[in-house]
């Protein structure tokens, strides 16, 4: 390679150190969308409307309410819980899918991708600042649920020390610390979903369909992660082990699941990023 | 050090299933030259521009861009190269300068800290400091193809790849391209500038090339092109039979008779040798003139299609 | 680089290698450890036998996985909660994590998705906490009961662990094979295997393989394969295992505020959440021997007084007579010269609900309960 670069020519233009600049870039691309600041808002609204239902609501939730809801009048800190379980099956996946599914088919759908390649941002380079912004908006959505779950909850409900789910207490700043690793860990299973959604946005111009595709992925996986009679693949489904952040509630932590949600996470995550980036490296951009 | 051609490829092709759209082109763009790569809708020109600029993998051929090999190196050659591929793209619920932020932003070459003036510098250049502020979507036609432009000259280039840039532009933004190309040119710019109008590229270029389905029919400069047609001499005269007998002495060929006097091929006497052995020989010369073939003359003859002179 | 320019497809290679190696990394780790441990001395039937009574440990913690794959028929049972339907005891796995200090300290936890079901005892304290009611029921141990309970083998029987363990194996052995292996690995530990194999053919059970944990001597796995069958039709084991005494605190309880709390005795009529309706119709009937004993019952005429009165008591146990008529008119229909009824057949036994009230169950094909009701 030396050899060559002798002979070459024109000399190479010497690349600066890496700096945030195109990652920021791409962050504010996503978050001053508005269709995209609305769907965070729409996010944000679940936890605030489960617990002005639960307040304005005489009686308590029975036993048949979703899960962490009973907990809530005893500790505003389970309206983040409630809220992420909630949101869990659908919101946070199509939020995640919206953006991931948007990564290159959106810029291929506008002609933008074209320049962006001609700036030039290598293309394994351009998956990666995609990706990157994918995570950071996944811990973004996560966690702008479980904090606005936890202000409305300790405004409405108040804190004190909180109940695991094996019955016993922990102090508020345990309990505080417990919710933060189910947000980090659901961010990072959301981030998995990410790279799915980034690969299917490689194979097509059209965002939507990427988003749509994305979302039926997700779904699939929940529908047959219940199906008992195909047990076998629940193993390996994306979303067999997402419901394990309750286990992050036990006392003491069951760790086994979380551990194997997060290999299946980081699993599901560079499968599908190697897989983006074998479509895109070669693929023709035409559009 | 000379500097060596700008693009070069060899036996190019690209190939979308059993079609060809582009076959086997070799094409040489020497450095510091205005290349006019012309040809009608649909011959190649904007297929053979991707995979020059790495968009499209070609199916056979190599390319060399700036001395560094295509696809491989591609990443190495393009902060070099300014492109506008096919029209305008931008983000529409951005200003445009915020679309050249961003692009500024993905370019791993430019300095941060020289970000601002090279910004308002494009934008000046191209007219648009004014619309800079305003989102993308309110942009007319012509305003996004000039951001393009804009975008194409944030960073110094040694080669611009403009294809089609007068697309969509009234007469008056087309005058301002062709002043830009010129003025690219004048800082020593290769400049390869794709067209299905030959009329707005003709006076710039010193270069051309013509693309007919997917070949690439001719190249060279622009006056080597022009002496391939040879130009004829008309001679009007109340004495046709005197004046052909002298051209044909002179040693122009294929001379005739027309109602008002003599043509002939000039070849390589030269023009004002016919005027003087008219007048020696005594004849009134009531009007001469050499006509060459227009460049349009000339692709009509190798395309078998005019250019689209109406759009 | 230039590779892939040249064949663009093998970069497909990349993320199918990577698959590859992820997938297999579990199964190789496990096979490095495995292979790097010493071989267990070999061990008899009779001695693994012995090894199991006089195991002892101080304290041990761990996760229990229980799954079953019956080849039944999907039961439409009430939607939605998973685990208090019955197709979800008969299918599906359930996961258990296990702490024990000493006699007198245990801790069972039954998880559920979001969910969690303990038994903690300490000392003479007995708490079951169910955080699906936000109940804790407590329970207190009489003093002289609690340990005759807890640790006496069944009495009146041989008196040291060799002649239990030989009587154990002449009363099966006449239909039964025994032998044991060395190779299992139970939650990454070596075991011994005890490995009953039934001499008659005539049962669905293939083998019953009984892991026994090489170091502890702990039966930490307990798989009962059908007939022919590769994997296990049921399957109770350790996934994790740790034999050393936990913390003290995972046997703390005190039920959190809020919390519905009920009091009782142990021994009281109230005690077991597993306790059986009483009302259980006629004292059941075996017909044959071994392997291929069917048991012939006849089934309570009405159901109404245990579901009404256990409603609400207990989720997981809810009513599991209550939805068994219509479960079964779902199941296939057979008749023979024995009459007529409901057939359900799963991989290990297969159970008969004749139309006129009675209930034929064995470990053997259909036929074999035909055969008995006919004998009646």
């Amino acid at each position: 390679m030396s050899a060559a670069d002798l002979t070459t020519p024109v000399p190479r233009v010497a690349m600066r150190r890496p700096s945030p600049r195109f990652l920021a870039s791409e962050l504010r691309l996503v978050l001053r969308r508005r269709r995209n600041m609305a769907g965070l808002v729409v996010l944000a609204a679940v936890p605030i409307f489960i617990a002005v239902a639960v307040k304005s609501t005489a009686s308590q939730p029975g036993s048949d309410a979703p899960a962490f809801f009973q907990s809530i009048t005893e500790n505003g800190l389970f309206v983040s819980l409630a809220a992420l379980t909630i949101e869990l099956g659908l919101f946070l996946p199509l939020a995640v899918a919206a953006i991931s599914g948007d990564a290159i088919a959106g810029e291929a759908n506008l002609g933008t991708l074209r320049y962006l390649l001609t700036v030039p941002v290598a293309r394994l380079r351009l998956l990666g600042i995609k990706y990157a912004a994918i995570v950071i908006f996944s811990f973004l959505a996560t966690f702008l649920i479980a904090i606005v779950g936890m202000a409305i909850g300790l405004i409405l409900f108040g804190g004190g020390d909180v109940t695991t789910l094996s019955g016993t207490q922990i102090s508020f700043a345990a309990g505080l610390g417990r919710v933060a690793l189910a947000a980090v860990y659901l961010s990072l299973a959301l981030a998995s979903l990410g790279a799915v959604g980034l690969f299917i946005s490689t194979l097509t111009e059209q965002p939507i369909a990427a988003t749509i595709a994305t979302v039926v992925f997700s779904t699939a996986s929940f529908i047959l992660d219940s199906i008992p009679q195909v047990h076998w693949l629940h193993p390996y489904l994306l979303t067999h082990h997402w419901m394990s952040f309750g286990d992050l509630l036990r006392a003491p932590i069951a760790w086994d699941g979380v551990v194997h949600g997060l290999y299946l996470a980081a699993s599901y995550g560079l499968v599908f990023f190697l897989a983006a980036w074998a479509r895109f490296a070669g693929k023709d951009v035409t559009s | 050090m000379t500097p060596p051609d700008a693009v070069r490829t060899v036996g190019l092709t690209k190939r979308f299933g059993s079609h060809a759209a582009v076959d086997g082109i070799d094409l040489v763009v020497p450095a510091g030259s205005v290349y006019g790569f012309l040809g009608p809708n649909g011959s190649g020109k904007t297929t053979t521009i991707r995979m020059l600029l790495g968009l499209i993998t070609p199916t056979h051929g190599e390319i060399e861009l700036l001395g560094h090999p295509v696809p491989s190196r591609v990443v190495d050659a393009l902060p070099r190269v300014g492109a506008l591929v096919e029209g305008p793209a931008f983000h529409p619920y951005l200003s445009g300068i915020d679309n050249l932020r961003r692009l500024d932003a993905a370019d791993r070459t430019a300095d941060p800290a020289t970000s601002g003036r090279r910004l308002g510098e494009a934008l000046d250049r191209v007219g648009l400091a004014a619309a800079a502020g305003k989102r993308y979507r309110a942009y007319s036609l012509g305003m996004r193809q000039r951001l393009a432009i804009a975008a194409a000259l944030l960073t110094p280039k040694d080669l611009m790849v403009l294809d089609e840039p007068t697309n969509g532009l009234d007469p008056q933004g087309t005058r301002e391209v062709r002043s830009l190309i010129a003025s690219l040119a004048d800082d020593g710019t290769t400049v390869l500038v794709s067209s299905h109008l030959l009329s707005e590229v003709e006076q710039v270029c010193t270069h051309i090339g013509v693309m007919h389905v997917g070949r690439l029919v001719t190249q060279g400069s622009a006056a080597e092109i022009r002496r391939q047609q040879e130009a004829e001499a008309w001679v009007d005269t109340d004495q046709p039979e005197q004046a052909a007998r002298v051209m044909r002495e002179l040693g122009l060929s294929d001379v005739r008779i027309t109602p008002h006097g003599a043509v002939g091929r000039l070849g390589e006497v030269a023009p004002e040798k016919v005027v003087t052995a008219c007048v020696h020989a005594g004849l009134a010369v009531t009007r001469f003139v050499v006509d060459a073939p227009t460049l349009e003359e000339i692709f009509v003859g190798l395309t078998g299609e005019g250019f689209d002179v109406s759009g | 680089m230039t590779l892939f320019a040249r064949r663009p497809q093998l970069r497909w290679l990349v993320p199918l290698i990577a698959v590859a190696v992820l997938a297999s990394a579990g199964s190789v780790a496990a096979t490095i450890t495995a292979s790097a441990r010493d071989p267990l001395p070999a061990r008899s039937a009779a001695q693994l036998l012995v090894d199991v009574q006089n195991a002892r440990v101080d304290g041990l913690s761990g996760t229990v996985v229980q799954s079953a794959s019956l080849g039944l028929p999907a039961l439409p049972g009430p939607s939605g909660d998973q685990s208090s339907n019955l197709s979800s005891l008969v299918s599906g796995s359930h996961t258990l994590r296990v702490w024990a200090a000493g006699p007198e300290q245990a801790r069972i936890a039954l998880l559920g998705q979001l969910g969690e079901s303990d038994v903690v005892r300490n000392g003479s304290d007995v708490w079951i906490w169910s955080s699906r009611d936000n109940s804790a029921r407590h329970l207190k141990i009489p003093a002289d009961a609690g340990h005759s309970r807890a640790d006496t083998p069944t009495p009146g029987q041989p008196t040291t662990p060799q002649q239990a363990a030989d009587a154990a194996l002449r009363a099966i052995t006449p239909t039964t094979r025994v032998s044991t292996a060395r190779t299992a690995e139970v939650a990454g530990r070596s075991a011994y295997e005890l490995v009953l194999t039934p001499r008659d053919a005539a049962t669905l059970v293939g083998q019953v393989r009984i892991a026994v944990d090489g170091a502890t001597h702990i039966p930490t796995r307990v798989q009962v394969f059908a007939r022919g069958a590769k994997k296990p039709a049921f399957e109770v084991g350790f996934t994790s295992f740790n034999p050393s005494t936990p913390s003290s605190s995972v046997f703390r309880f005190n039920p959190p505020p809020g919390a519905k709390v009920t009091q009782g005795m142990v021994g009281g009529a109230d005690h077991s959440p597993a306790a059986r309706p009483q009302d259980a119709g006629t004292k059941p009937q075996l017909v044959g021997e071994g392997w291929t004993t069917v048991v012939k019952a006849t089934l309570p005429q009405s159901t109404e007084g245990s579901t009404g009165r256990r409603s609400g008591e207990h989720a997981d146990g809810a009513s599991p007579l209550g939805n068994l008529d219509a479960m079964v008119q779902k199941l296939p229909a057979v008749s023979g010269a024995w009459g007529s009824g409901h057939l359900l057949r799963g991989t290990l036994f297969s159970v008969l609900v004749t139309d006129d009230g009675h209930v034929v169950a064995g470990a053997v094909a259909p036929e074999r309960l035909y055969a008995a009701l006919a004998a009646k």
